[in-house]
């Protein structure tokens, strides 16, 4: 079944218009095609894949795919940050299952500083659909503090 | 065969049985013996942490000519990305260790080698770039830690290989047969030696046509017959024998670990050998593997300045000195000048560029910049560390003392800081800035690499002069300046000359009312 969904941007004037198959909605199989780039690349916009999500089934488990840089550097403790992470998603009744490729339900970019380098890796024009990534002590390029940024994380995801 | 694990490395390091001396003896163990320990955990640090998610990034590459994930320390720069990795992953090794971690002179050899082994091979038709092909080939999939033998013994530094009164001060080849060659002589202050699986021997210098015998290249194993081994002895190094409270950093030592390598007669297949006598190609072999070695110092130092500056600041703390402001002002004048070495390693990086071979090579000039930095700042912001911990780093009672039951109490009691911070952990800390900042570690930094006139002779060869000479003469008005003539839309003489007269007639104006207004009066 193929669903035409118009995701409606956060910010004024930005709109997409996302064609999905329902199984790619389920993540069980790649996009089609390259899903519709928002234009004025800002903050990301959460509110396409929430649209996205919408044909919502029971889960009980989440995979996600973290992905750290190379930590020359860090700001944050990356490993402290994805455990508590994993705590939330624990009390929240779900089991998060480590994935090192195929397609998450969310990859997480865990980078330990601003220069954030995993984004020229993975960057949002790849496709992922549900992608998140945190820069240092920056969530979506704004400061958020270190120990708030698990919680930060795990309101994007439960969103959906 | 996958990257080995810091235990595998280690239990690797047994089957070689290289022949070792120290302090007159023959060492039968490298990695039981209790001295060498130290330097065999930081070399299998930088194995291990190639298998941490948390570092793999920077810690692994995908090899070019296999495709497998490979410990980046075999790898063999395809990008400035790769480049820049390797100076973030230069940077995270020193904040594990503390110390030279040994492995990267080897990693360099690799890559000069491998460029040069090309250019050898398109000007004479040699095979040598194949052939170290397969030897990078054998040592990726073995992960397998090289060290980097440039250094020659040298003796009269006036006086060129061929010129010295005992050759073998230089290594060379004595011999060349159909199976390979048979080299003699020496090789000095060879990190890391005495724990690596391979040595990667490279020319130390320009060479002649005289000196062709020693424009010689190849790679052996460590237990290879002929090689001796003698470990240097390094500022404090016993400490490690008698009291780990004492040594400072006793998991991981201050230095890398050095040793002269002597070559008697040693054997050396024609397939390990990727130069023999081809000496136009010395000075760029040296150039290269200078280049790619001079830019790792602004990683490794600046993640030791990382360490230090940690340090300092605990000390402060630990003696309620954190908010003094003159502490404050020290330990950014420390971060400054680290993170400006810092700068000039990503600069070098980033400004890098691709060669013939189709590896990637930093800026040399800018790498050269970063190390000559790094000769003064590391001694500059140690001497702020020791500035910061206080005169205690050199006056603290041994380990046995501070265990005494006679007088131990009392020493714990006279060292203590402010309350709540246990004794024993600030003599820890003392010790490790001790150690770090007074001691082998810093001769390193200034020699490591070259020595400073090394990296000034590069970056005059390559300040280019003439050209800042020309921006001078078009600015001065002494060279014709293009860009101001289209600008104005005429030659500059025209430009001036207009402008004169104007002055002129101005002046005519003015010297007119100025007559004039006298004549009313």
């Amino acid at each position: 079944m193929r669903c035409d969904l118009v995701a409606t941007g956060l910010r004024a004037g930005r709109i997409g218009v996302i064609k999905a198959d329902r199984r790619y909605l389920l993540g069980n199989r790649p996009a089609p095609g390259p899903v519709a780039t928002m234009r004025n690349a800002g903050p990301t916009d959460y509110s396409r894949a929430r649209l996205l999500s919408r044909a919502k089934v029971q889960v009980t488990t989440i995979r996600l795919r973290i992905q750290y840089c190379g930590g020359c550097n860090p700001e944050i403790d990356r490993g402290s940050l994805v455990a508590h992470l994993k705590q939330l998603i624990e009390s929240a009744g779900l089991k998060p299952i480590l994935c090192k490729d195929g397609q998450p339900d969310w990859l997480i970019l865990v980078n330990g500083c601003a220069r954030a380098c995993l984004e020229e890796q993975f960057p949002e024009s790849q496709g992922w659909p549900k992608r998140i990534s945190v820069q240092g002590s920056n969530f979506d390029y704004r400061p958020v503090a270190e120990n708030e940024l698990p919680r930060t994380i795990w309101k994007i995801i439960r969103q959906f | 065969m996958a990257m080995m694990t810091g235990k595998e490395y280690i239990e690797s390091l047994r089957e070689l049985r290289p022949e070792v001396y120290f302090m007159g003896e023959k060492i039968d163990s490298v990695v039981d013996e209790p001295m060498f320990q130290p330097h065999v955990h930081t070399a299998a640090l930088t194995y291990e942490l190639a298998h941490d998610p948390l570092h793999e990034e920077v810690m692994t590459a995908t090899s070019h000519l296999t495709g497998q994930k490979i410990n980046r320390f075999t790898h063999i720069h395809q990008s400035i990305d790769d480049l820049v990795k390797k100076i973030r992953m230069m940077r995270l090794l020193g904040q594990k260790t503390g110390t030279c971690f040994q492995r990267c002179v080897g990693f360099d050899g690799l890559n000069a080698v491998y460029a040069i082994s090309y250019d050898l091979d398109q000007k004479y038709g040699t095979d040598y770039h194949q052939r170290f092909r397969n030897f990078l080939k054998y040592v990726q999939e073995n992960d397998l830690m090289s060290a980097g033998a440039m250094t020659d013994a040298r003796g009269d530094r006036s006086l060129k290989p061929s010129q010295q009164a005992n050759r073998n001060l230089y290594l060379h080849i004595s011999e060349k047969t159909n199976d390979g060659i048979i080299v003699n002589g020496a090789k000095a202050h060879i990190t890391g030696v005495i724990n690596s699986h391979e040595i990667i021997a490279m020319p130390t210098r320009a060479m002649t046509e005289e000196d062709k015998d020693f424009a010689v290249s190849f790679a052996i194993p460590v237990n290879t017959p002929g090689i001796k081994l003698i470990f240097a002895r390094q500022t404090n190094d016993s400490r490690r024998l008698e009291s780990p409270l004492d040594t400072g950093n006793p998991k991981y030592a201050n230095v890398g670990g050095e040793a002269l390598i002597t070559f008697t007669n040693v054997f050396v297949p024609w397939e390990r050998v990727f130069m023999a006598g081809e000496y136009e190609f010395t000075g760029q072999l040296v150039e290269t593997f200078a280049g790619h070695h001079r830019a790792n110092y602004g990683g490794c130092k600046v993640g030791l300045a990382d360490v230090v500056c940690g340090g300092s600041q605990w000390l402060a703390d630990a003696h309620g000195l954190a908010k003094a402001s003159h502490i404050l002002d020290k330990l950014t004048e420390i971060v400054t000048m680290a993170e400006t070495c810092w700068s000039c390693s990503l600069a070098c990086s980033y400004e890098g560029h691709r060669t013939p071979s189709g590896a990637y090579s930093v800026n040399p000039l800018l790498a050269s910049v970063t190390k000559l930095n790094i000769t003064r700042m590391v001694y500059e912001w140690m001497r702020l560390a020791q500035d910061i911990a206080g005169g205690k780093i050199i006056t603290l009672p041994a380990e046995s003392d501070l265990n005494s039951p006679e007088i131990g109490e009392m020493v714990a009691e006279y060292f203590a800081g402010r309350a709540g911070v246990d004794v024993h952990n600030i003599i820890k800390m003392l010790r490790l800035i001790e150690n770090m900042s007074v001691g082998a570690g810093l001769p390193e930094a200034m020699h490591g690499a070259g020595s400073p006139a090394a990296q000034k002779i590069i970056i005059a060869r390559r300040s280019n002069i003439e050209k800042k000479r020309e921006l001078a003469e078009t600015i001065a008005g002494i060279r014709r300046d293009e860009n101001f003539e289209k600008v104005i839309g005429k030659t500059e003489e025209e430009h001036w000359r207009e402008t004169q007269k104007k002055i002129s007639e101005k002046q005519v104006k003015i010297c007119a009312g100025v007559v004039g207004r006298s004549r009313t009066k």
